[in-house]
């Protein structure tokens, strides 16, 4: 949502002279470029456990981020309040990178031909990405709480073994306001609604535990009669699976990603290794890749920041830069890395809109947005029926990378050994590793059906930040599988 | 005193909180107010990259009104408390009602501001930016070999300060610095690379040698070039006193009361059971003076006190906070652990451990994996069944060599009751004392 200017400015208490006065203390040393991040967040929730909602809260998280740079070089600083002299004071601490420099010739300004000005314009609210409907600050809690009521009731009446149910409604609205020494001035306000629910089941001698999630930058509207059928549906999918499921013996095999949260080897394998810090690093297994072929002629992965309504959605990043549609990696050459200002002059490009940040506490860095494969040709179907022996993976939990050498993880919670081409025993609790670039090249097939996941991702590269990731039904040839 | 204490202005911003709460109609409220100043230097191959000083204030409130409960934080401590008290207490009286949300009882909470020796003032005072650089600057190694591509390190002081007041008359308050400095080394591998990470942490900056965490970095990314995997199958393990604590969390965390109420505990019925190696004992010890992990007082303020956790193999202790003990009707504990520590077998460290295993001890026919670091993974809290990515060294009839792409799986209860040793090398800077540990049969796949 976006609200005119003075709203913003009101809730910071600062005025155009303040912002102009701010940028002139953080440069004062010798800095070459300044801005500043204002956010006010409202974060409230709600817990339903053991029947009944008799917890939730809120939490106000209010401030100013402040950063010089320095050519690549930075400083950093906040205030929780903006009092004037409290923002003067981090505007002189983050000033103190530039100690001792001149300024002029590491400037990332325009006429060095690195960033050029982006974003002059009033932010549009006819393009807004998220425009809410209905306000979360509006509602009454016990009116939200009826949806988690009405969830509890749907799980209950979908699978009599449920012993417990814990169901979280949380929502967001952050106003944040950004001011950088190019003189471009952005504001808006980022809602985000999230409804989660973990479910223990027994069948008298095992306990199982499923957990389903969808989050969007939405307002309350999100909370509809089908998205609520539709999380219970998926928190107890595959029950009678789950409960005879074993861990399959352990080694390398072909394995079948499921379309749509088989993203997160996306996110993990390669869009880490994407983010271009590391490649300024020189820390990336990719380093050196740009313009190369990296994997088959038939997959595309895209970063994308425009998917209206979507976890990852941004109208700009925390750097002021418009968000956009990267594309990373197209008909298998490499294309794009995902840039913030600082990397993008490093490497004598634009950015990317991928600058973010967790709150004002941090100096934004390059991060994902929604991270996807394209759809390919194949049917999923094709693809299960073409593997010998294999596992198809279709529940995933987190997710970890090794930047420098490539080699990525993740947690299934739940799948199938694919025996003849046949979806046969379920399998649960076990880790798949590999190695990114080499899982790339690995890639056979390709299915029709990408789907952006819509659960409550949250990736945690030194700050956390809220993202999606999506694939199509996938066949990797040999990936390492634990098991017994 | 620095800027970075809780001052008389910011308590008594808290105890405002307070008031207001209960002269709103709150029956009960507790608050806690917190700050932390953090200065951080970081150096990109050798040159500082980053400066940053950051200073956090909030105060948090656990309200009670009329049988109901919630929780509000903000970090507005000047302006707009009424406004607050009055939103949060409205909130609180639309939830259900929960007759077991309480303050822990007055006798059972900690009093006055404590010293654990966990806040060397003059140390902390003393530092400038000027020195800062310097530590940071010390720690580098860049250009020390040929073979680094890449040196990213952080050094970072931070000071941080606590007080928890509550409608019960309780008020107790800790202070804690520390002094830390990791380094990340990426170096050549062939035609890759590999990068290795250390770090360490002290109570005074003349305790924090940063160089040696450096100079251990980049030892660290030379041993890792040309790994491989080893074949899969059950061989013996020892996890190193890097990361041997990754092996106790999910024990720990299968204690805690909440999931051990919402049935999603894998140790649910099995406390006073003797359900892991007779050797086997690990005891929460929250007060010894200086120690990382130590603690006066948890989230509650109930005061901490030593806890056997698990002795001679039986489970003596879940972590039962007021709310789960009410709930459950059971004694109440403390909410998490604070500095458990595993008690060692041997006097052996890792080095001596591994030899052993090689020995015979422990190792079979297949060899042993030494694991360095975990890859992601994760733990089944219901059933205690895991999967964690491992790197490390190889040593068996294959040879001896660095690997990766490993996974490790197996059940938590399975994998203690395969312990076989303990060592003597816990890390000093880390809260989960745990040194090495040594475990026969795990089932490795690569």
């Amino acid at each position: 949502m976006i609200q005119d200017k003075q709203y913003y400015l009101d809730i910071f208490k600062v005025g155009q002279q303040d912002l102009d006065n701010l940028i002139a203390i953080a440069m004062g040393r010798g800095g070459s470029y300044a801005d500043l991040f204002f956010e006010n967040s409202v974060y409230s929730d709600l817990m339903l456990r053991d029947g009944k909602v008799a917890s939730g809260g809120f939490h106000i998280d209010y401030g100013v981020g402040i950063r010089t740079l320095c050519g690549e070089k930075t400083g950093y600083a906040y205030s929780e309040s903006t009092q004037p002299a409290a923002m003067k004071a981090a505007a002189a601490s983050a000033s103190a990178i530039g100690e001792g420099r001149i300024r002029v010739s590491d400037s990332i300004a325009e006429e060095n031909g690195y960033v050029p000005r982006l974003y002059k314009g009033r932010p549009n609210p006819a393009a807004d990405r998220y425009p809410i409907i209905s306000d979360w600050a509006k509602e009454k809690p016990e009116q939200l709480a009826k949806t988690l009521y009405k969830l509890e009731e749907k799980l209950r009446v979908a699978d009599s073994r449920i012993v417990k149910i814990m169901a979280v409604l949380s929502w967001q609205n952050s106003d944040v306001l950004m001011y950088n020494s190019f003189g471009e001035l952005k504001y808006e306000t980022r809602p985000m609604g999230t409804l989660a629910v973990s479910v223990i089941l027994s069948d008298g001698k095992n306990l199982v535990n499923s957990h389903a999630s969808r989050s969007f930058r939405m307002g309350s509207e999100m909370l509809t009669e089908a998205l609520v059928d539709t999380l219970a549906k998926e928190a107890v999918k595959n029950m009678d699976d789950k409960f005879k499921a074993g861990r399959p013996k352990g080694g390398k095999m072909p394995v079948v990603m499921g379309a749509g949260a088989s993203g997160i080897l996306l996110h993990e394998a390669m869009g880490h290794a994407f983010e271009a810090d590391f490649i300024r690093k020189g820390q990336s297994v990719f380093n050196g890749m740009l313009g190369k072929r990296i994997c088959a002629d038939d997959i595309t992965i895209v970063d994308d920041g425009t998917i209206r309504g979507n976890r990852g959605a941004l109208n700009f990043d925390d750097e002021g830069v418009p968000a956009q549609r990267t594309v990373m990696v197209e008909n298998g050459v490499l294309t794009s890395f995902l840039h913030d200002r600082i990397s993008a002059r490093a490497l004598q490009t634009q950015p990317t809109g991928n600058g973010r940040r967790e709150s004002f506490r941090y100096a934004p860095i390059p991060r994902m947005r929604a991270t996807y494969m394209e759809s390919g040709s194949s049917t999923a179907q094709d693809i299960i029926g073409s593997v010998k022996k294999g596992i198809y993976v279709d529940e995933f939990s987190n997710g970890q990378v090794k930047i420098g050498e490539g080699d990525f993880t993740f947690y299934v919670k739940s799948g199938y050994l694919i025996e003849n081409g046949r979806l046969t025993m379920p399998v649960k609790d076990i880790n798949i590793i590999g190695n990114g670039p080499r899982a790339l090249g690995q890639i056979k097939a390709v299915g029709n059906d990408a789907i952006v996941d819509e659960g409550a991702w949250t990736c945690g590269k030194e700050q956390s930040v809220p993202v999606s990731c999506g694939i199509p039904t996938v066949l990797v040839e040999g990936l390492t599988v634990g098991g017994e | 005193m620095t800027e970075a204490f809780l001052n008389e202005i910011e308590i008594a911003a808290a105890r405002a909180f307070l008031d207001k709460a209960l002269e709103a109609g709150a029956q009960k409220c507790r608050v806690t107010l917190s700050k932390s100043v953090m200065d951080l230097i970081g150096v990109l191959d050798g040159q500082v990259d980053k400066i940053t000083h950051s200073m956090d204030r909030s105060v948090t409130l656990a309200l009670y009104a009329d049988g109901k409960f919630g929780t509000f934080s903000t970090n507005k401590l000047e302006e707009g408390v009424q406004e607050f008290v009055e939103k949060a207490l409205e909130t609180v009286r639309m939830m259900a009602p929960d007759a077991c949300r309480d303050l822990p009882a007055p006798n059972r909470t900690e009093k006055g501001y404590g010293d654990l020796k966990v806040c060397d003032t003059a140390a902390y005072e003393a530092m400038t930016m000027e020195l800062r650089r310097k530590k940071a600057l010390e720690g580098s190694v860049f250009g020390s070999h040929p073979d680094i591509i890449s040196e990213e390190a952080e050094y970072s002081d931070t000071l941080t300060d606590v007080c928890i007041l509550d409608s019960n008359g309780t008020f107790c308050r800790q202070s804690e610095a520390t002094f830390d400095f990791a380094n990340e080394i990426t170096v050549r591998d062939a035609d890759a690379k590999v990068s290795a990470y250390w770090w360490d942490s002290a109570r005074t900056a003349d305790g924090l040698d940063t160089a040696a965490v450096g100079q251990e970095a980049l030892r660290g990314a030379l041993e890792k070039r040309n790994a491989r995997a080893c074949k899969g199958g059950k061989m013996a393990m020892v996890a190193d006193r890097e990361c041997a604590a990754r092996l106790l969390a999910p024990v720990l965390s299968a204690m805690n009361g909440f999931s051990i109420q919402q049935n999603n505990s894998f140790l649910a019925d099995k406390l006073g059971k003797k359900i892991f190696p007779d050797f086997l004992d690990v005891t929460d010890l929250p007060r010894e003076a200086g120690a990382y992990g130590s603690r006066l007082f948890d989230s509650e303020g109930v005061a901490t006190r030593n806890l056997p956790l698990i002795e001679k193999g039986v489970l003596k202790n879940w972590f039962v906070n007021t709310y789960i003990a009410n709930k459950m009707n059971i004694t109440p504990t403390v909410d998490d652990a604070s500095r458990p520590v595993v008690a060692s077998t041997v006097d052996k460290d890792c080095k001596q451990l591994l030899q052993a295993c090689l020995d015979g001890l422990a190792g079979g026919d297949k060899g042993t994996v030494v694991v360095t670091g975990f890859n992601g993974g994760n733990c089944n809290s219901a059933t205690g069944d895991f999967s964690f990515g491992v790197e490390g060294f190889y040593h068996g009839p294959e040879g001896s060599f660095p690997v990766r792409e490993m996974v490790m799986t197996g059940n938590m209860l399975e994998l203690w009751n395969n312990l076989v040793a303990v060592g003597n090398d816990a890390r000093p800077c880390k809260p989960r004392v745990v040194p090495s540990l040594v475990f026969k049969d795990v089932d490795f796949s690569s």
